[in-house]
């Protein structure tokens, strides 16, 4: 019985493995920290073609309450949030929970260090990182 | 077995099933003598796609998060998203007076508790 569980676990682990098949982007393309904690923010990232976009969805975050940093192609999302009731409230429901995140993720290709630009708004958090020249698809014209 | 794998590889791929369609918002609720203050995570939703509505005695937050897949997915995490939930309201709240406000992605609810419930002394007289 434990032997066949065991089975079903091994082969959902596979399955795992081959979720994101995208560009070679596996989930082992993140460097660190995602060892399935629910405080690691959900993340999307598109390729644009000139540019990568990380999506995270970050609800309730100040712009404070965040930092980003690049080294490299490796970007680092740290992020914390403290909820809790207003002075002179008291709690009768806490769901909401405190956060202490740092992400890291490693992109595909090199980006323009200078270029990068973050925005916050509605709850996510999204940075704009213009690819590297040598990066960019070049169309070569025939002779 | 094999199929079974290549069934299971096909539905972990479609943008469809990948994600749930319904999130239940984690809410907080605090208190103080004068009323309630209700705030839900709704990261996405705009204002226009969110209502807040009370009725018999019930207040209902649904939303809506739009999607906008730009260029080719290196990582997906998240897709479109509902949020729904629903509380029994106490019947000290003046629904009149009940305001929201959407920040940050967190939906702030106020609920003052209405006149005649705040603690009042009264007097007995003699019969």
């Amino acid at each position: 019985m434990f032997a066949r569980v065991h089975d079903f676990d091994r082969m959902f682990g596979a399955l795992d493995l081959i979720r994101h098949p995208a560009g070679g982007f596996l989930p082992g393309g993140i460097v660190a920290n995602r060892s399935g904690e629910p405080e690691s923010p959900l993340t999307n990232i598109y390729d644009k073609g000139d540019s990568f976009e990380v999506k995270v969805e970050v609800a309730g975050l100040d712009k404070s309450d965040l930092a980003i940093s690049l080294q490299g192609d490796v970007l680092q999302i740290q992020g914390k949030l403290v909820c809790g009731p207003p002075e002179g409230f008291e709690v009768q429901r806490q769901e909401r929970k405190n956060l202490n995140f740092s992400r890291q993720y490693r992109l595909p290709a090199d980006v323009n260090l200078d270029g990068v630009q973050a925005t916050l708004a509605e709850g996510f958090l999204v940075v704009n990182l213009p690819k590297a020249e040598a990066a960019r698809v070049k169309e070569i014209t025939i002779n | 077995m094999a199929a079974t794998v290549a069934n299971k590889n096909r539905e972990t791929h479609s943008t469809i099933s990948r994600y749930p369609r319904f999130r239940t918002p984690p809410v907080d609720i605090y208190e103080d003598d004068d009323g309630f203050l209700l705030q839900a995570d709704m990261p996405g939703v705009k204002k226009e796609d969110l209502s807040v509505t009370v009725e018999n005695g019930t207040l209902s937050l649904t939303g809506r998060r739009a999607f906008d897949s730009c260029g080719t997915i290196c990582f997906e995490e998240f897709g479109p998203l509902g949020y729904r939930r629903s509380f029994s309201l106490p019947q000290s709240i003046d629904t009149a007076k009940v305001t929201a406000k959407l920040q940050a992605g967190v939906l702030h609810l106020s609920l003052p508790k209405s006149e005649t419930v705040k603690s009042r002394v009264i007097e007995i007289s003699h019969g």
